[in-house]
């Protein structure tokens, strides 16, 4: 598309090439939502129901994403103005989030706990990440019977994975970034 | 999901991955930002893709989500704000050694958010009058008036180097 005005040619040009060349990550860590289609039929039962694309958005979230995850949402809403370290045994709960030193840990560590999450006993972690805010970080004493990957709510975004030791976290953040920093750090 | 969903899913990251993300940057004038605008606009694209109508009109379609995200969206709250007070004063992201593009982006981020965002889709949409209008919601007579607007604004911006 182009303009009749010699210097708007000019001006476009110059600020075309500046803008269509401004860098881009190598590649979008993009994916497609999982599990949607094991809950198609659900959204069918929203939709016939009356609900709105709203509404059925709201439930088609909550069949989608595990109870333990919104559990763990709850929960860190609940205790998101706590702050110290509140457990009988510091360095076990530094070992199940795969922590030898708190050196390791990506941000300022605001909170750790002894809790029950969905039923499971947790260490809680929430540390806060300059570059992304605050982590919400459950290691299991057991690995809960309800995992998936990764995913998204209207509450933000969760992923699980395993601690260097061994154990099931699970994390959850309101920024994409933070959740990858914390996890990359902490990950086996 | 099937390997043909996830074919066409990952072809409109490809296809218009790099798109949104200019524009995000453009518009917020933070990279981070720019980064997880795409990524919760792909998201709701596809949770959304049976309301496309066909397919060309999927970087217009695709750029409607990724406004209503940004405003929607906690992460550009401050950038929504912004956008409803009809000024903007963020710093763009200082990673980038380019300085002509840093510039730019600064120069942008000084224009009113409606300036900013038809300057944005002009330069980076390959779109034509009409589909910036759809896109924009606008008649297409505004489109063009608010159009050049919005280039001499951002010739003001840019120093006397430009207005000529």
């Amino acid at each position: 598309m182009t303009t009749n005005d010699p210097n708007d040619d000019e001006l476009d040009a110059h600020v075309r090439r500046l803008l269509r060349g401004l860098p881009v990550p190598v590649e979008f860590a993009v994916s497609p939502p999982r599990r949607r289609f094991l809950h198609v039929g659900l959204a069918w039962v929203a939709g016939v129901t009356g609900l709105s694309v709203g509404g059925g958005w709201v439930v088609w979230r909550e069949f989608s994403t595990p109870r333990i995850v919104r559990a763990a949402f709850a929960h860190a809403r609940q205790e998101a103005d706590v702050r110290g370290v509140h457990v009988r045994d510091f360095a076990a709960a530094q070992t199940a989030f795969g922590l030898n030193d708190a050196a390791v840990l990506p941000g300022t560590l605001q909170l750790c706990k002894d809790c029950t999450v969905g039923g499971q006993r947790a260490w809680h972690m929430n540390v806060y990440l300059d570059d992304g805010g605050y982590v919400h970080l459950f290691a299991f004493r057991r690995i809960p019977p309800e995992i998936e990957t990764d995913g998204q709510t209207l509450d933000g975004y969760w992923q699980f994975f395993t601690s260097r030791s061994g154990f099931t976290v699970l994390a959850l953040a309101q920024h994409r970034r933070a959740l990858v920093a914390m996890i990359q750090r902490l990950s086996a | 999901m099937g390997e043909r969903d996830h074919a066409q899913f990952t072809q409109w990251v490809r296809e218009y991955g790099e798109f949104l993300y200019r524009v995000a940057w453009a518009m917020t004038g933070k990279r981070a930002t720019a980064q997880d605008l795409v990524q919760d606009t792909f998201v709701r694209a596809w949770r959304a893709r049976h309301q496309l109508r066909h397919d060309g009109a999927v970087q217009g379609w695709l750029y409607r989500i990724l406004h209503r995200e940004a405003i929607r969206n906690w992460h550009a709250r401050e950038w929504a704000e912004d956008w409803n007070n009809d000024e903007c004063e963020h710093v763009p992201d200082r990673a980038s050694d380019d300085a002509a593009q840093l510039d730019l982006i600064e120069a942008l981020q000084a224009l009113t958010p409606h300036h900013r965002e038809i300057l944005v889709l002009f330069y980076l949409g390959d779109l034509s009058y009409l589909e910036m209008a759809q896109a924009l919601d606008l008649p297409p007579g505004t489109v063009m008036s608010r159009l050049n607007r919005a280039r001499y604004a951002l010739r003001q911006q840019l120093g006397e180097e430009y207005m000529k």
